[in-house]
């Protein structure tokens, strides 16, 4: 069976990259959940690559505004990459995009950390 | 007046969330991507709050969704559970802009759901549950 969500971690120099592809809802959120809870701890520069994120539901707009705040507060940032335009519409709709940094590609998103 | 109705009945489990919405997508291939997608993410938002809030994850339950789509111009969703009963509109009223600052990021799912819907209501079921109205205009291009 087909995994719904699958995420990939990389890094370069202190930037967290997260390639995220697949759909997140109420169920496959808690998945991301737990792979940013355990980078917190670790590093508040995290690059979110989103090209292959074909859904997002109300779970997964949740958890990257929780550690967007997370990360801000220990002068860091969560950057958003490559938005599909069914997933930018929703962070539209929410009125929440202009909280986000968000690029079109993850060497501009790793630059603006440095 | 074309009238075409659809039923679709799940169990309360986060597993049948994709299923749902690929069903969904099939009834309704006939919007453009944003529009299908919304649609489908009002559904998904609904169901999911039911299966958490309304069911606490008792996989035991049934939830029924109904469509009627009218001259593939208005969109009629009825969602129908058996879990006590839930005022959606108590949580719309949340201040969205304070979230970011209020450190909050729970409870947009049904904030979603108003914005995305022309109207969204819930009626209280005899004897137990809940009837979830949605409507939406369509913009089809032919």
């Amino acid at each position: 069976m087909l995994k719904e969500l699958s995420i990939n971690q990389s890094k370069i120099g202190d930037v967290i990259i997260l390639n995220i592809e697949g759909k997140l809802d109420a169920k496959t959120a808690p998945e991301l959940l737990s792979v940013l809870s355990a980078i917190i701890g670790t590093s508040n520069k995290i690059v979110c690559n989103l090209e292959k994120l074909n859904y997002i539901a109300s779970a997964g707009i949740g958890i990257f505004l929780k550690f967007l705040q997370e990360t801000k507060s220990k002068n860091g940032d969560l950057v958003l990459v490559n938005l599909q335009k069914q997933v930018k519409d929703v962070f539209d709709v929410l009125k929440f995009t202009s909280l986000f940094k968000i690029y079109t590609n993850t060497n501009e998103a790793i630059k603006y950390f440095s | 007046m074309e009238s075409k109705k659809y039923k679709i009945r799940i169990k309360s489990e986060l597993s049948e969330l994709n299923p749902l919405r690929e069903e969904i997508e099939k009834i309704l291939s006939f919007l453009d991507i944003l529009e299908l997608n919304r649609i489908v993410l009002a559904i998904d938002e609904v169901v999911s709050n039911i299966i958490e809030h309304g069911y606490k994850f008792d996989s035991k339950n049934i939830i029924e969704i109904n469509l009627t789509i009218n001259n593939e111009q208005d969109l009629l969703i009825e969602i129908l559970d058996n879990a006590p009963y839930f005022n959606p509109l108590i949580q719309t009223k949340i201040n969205l802009e304070s979230y970011p600052e209020e450190g909050k990021h729970r409870g947009l799912g049904l904030i979603l759901v108003q914005y995305i819907t022309d109207e969204f209501n819930c009626y209280q079921r005899n004897p137990i549950g809940n009837q979830y109205i949605l409507k939406k205009r369509l913009h089809v291009n032919h």
